[in-house]
């Protein structure tokens, strides 16, 4: 039974991944790059990992992603460009795929063996938040402050020139009193 | 009664999994050109990562390789949240997520 689950997810996951990279309109990439976060999300719980695959769920599949829509739909026209890489570029990728799937081929040939059966406190929040909280609670603490400053840094770059140059100001002033405009002929209508 | 002989699924299939869903990530920043679709593809590659992780601690019984997946997702959010800053700031400038016209410190 869990070896069935695991090719369909597994397929569904490796089909849903080559069309996020093939697809050429960015939006429909970001919903199959979901889809494909949700059958890894599954392979996650297939391995007792039940709170990280709730966590793909809510923070990949839901934060990050929105967040990537979001900003698709924020930069609109995407105008497609034809050719792309140069002929460098294909080679080094055809190596890539060369030596990766050379990797695939020797890790499908041993390790097959089957996990051996878990207790059933295994993946349990309580296990992981025990290690989390104790072991690596430095690194824990590290990661609340890299988060507080991500946020300010993509708060500051993404930041419109609130008190910049007098022609910044200017502009905001002409479009304030354009979506006034904009306003009373809403309320007209 | 003869037994179902489905094939029992073990590191090396995860390990497989992980490695294939990497090699697709890392064809997508390789060869495609829009900087958003780059992005969606490096964290298709974090995720594969994560996937070989927890079949390691799956395998070893040991709870290191979650804790380890969680930072993984933190520094993954982080690095969204900037990237993609960077990338409004950048179409402001340009009009354009395409790499190919962002290249003025290569010439």
């Amino acid at each position: 039974m869990e070896a069935l689950f695991f090719y369909l997810f597994a397929t569904l996951a490796v089909l849903a991944a080559l069309l996020t990279v093939t697809r050429r309109d960015a939006v429909t990439s970001a919903f199959w790059l979901i889809s494909c976060f949700l059958c890894v999300a599954a392979l996650f719980a297939l391995l007792n990992a039940h709170f990280i695959a709730i966590l793909q769920i809510l923070l990949y599949a839901g934060a990050i992603m929105v967040l990537f829509l979001f900003v698709i739909m924020f930069l609109g026209k995407d105008k497609p460009k034809q050719g792309g890489g140069s002929r460098a570029m294909l080679a080094v990728g055809f190596l890539v795929i060369l030596g990766l799937g050379a990797t695939l081929a020797r890790l499908l040939g041993k390790e097959t063996a089957a996990f051996e059966a878990a207790p059933a406190s295994f993946g349990a929040i309580e296990r992981v938040s025990e290690l989390l909280l104790s072991r690596y609670l430095f690194a824990f603490e590290m990661t609340g402050l890299l988060l507080t400053v991500a946020v300010i840094g993509a708060v500051h770059l993404a930041r419109r020139e609130a008190h910049g140059s007098r022609g910044a100001k200017a502009r905001a002033d002409a479009e304030l009193t354009r979506l006034k405009a904009r306003g009373g002929e809403g309320v007209d209508a | 009664m003869p037994e179902l002989s489905l094939p029992t699924v073990g590191l090396g299939h995860y390990l497989s999994l992980s490695a294939a869903l990497f090699t697709i990530g890392m064809l997508g920043v390789v060869f495609r050109r829009n900087a958003l679709i780059m992005f969606m593809s490096i964290e298709l590659m974090l995720t594969a990562v994560n996937l070989s992780f927890l079949a390691f601690s799956r395998a070893r019984l040991d709870h290191t390789g979650h804790v380890f997946v969680l930072f993984v997702l933190a520094v993954a959010a982080a690095e969204a949240a900037v990237g993609l800053a960077i990338l409004v700031e950048l179409f402001r400038k340009r009009d354009s997520v395409d790499v190919d016209d962002f290249r003025e410190l290569m010439e």
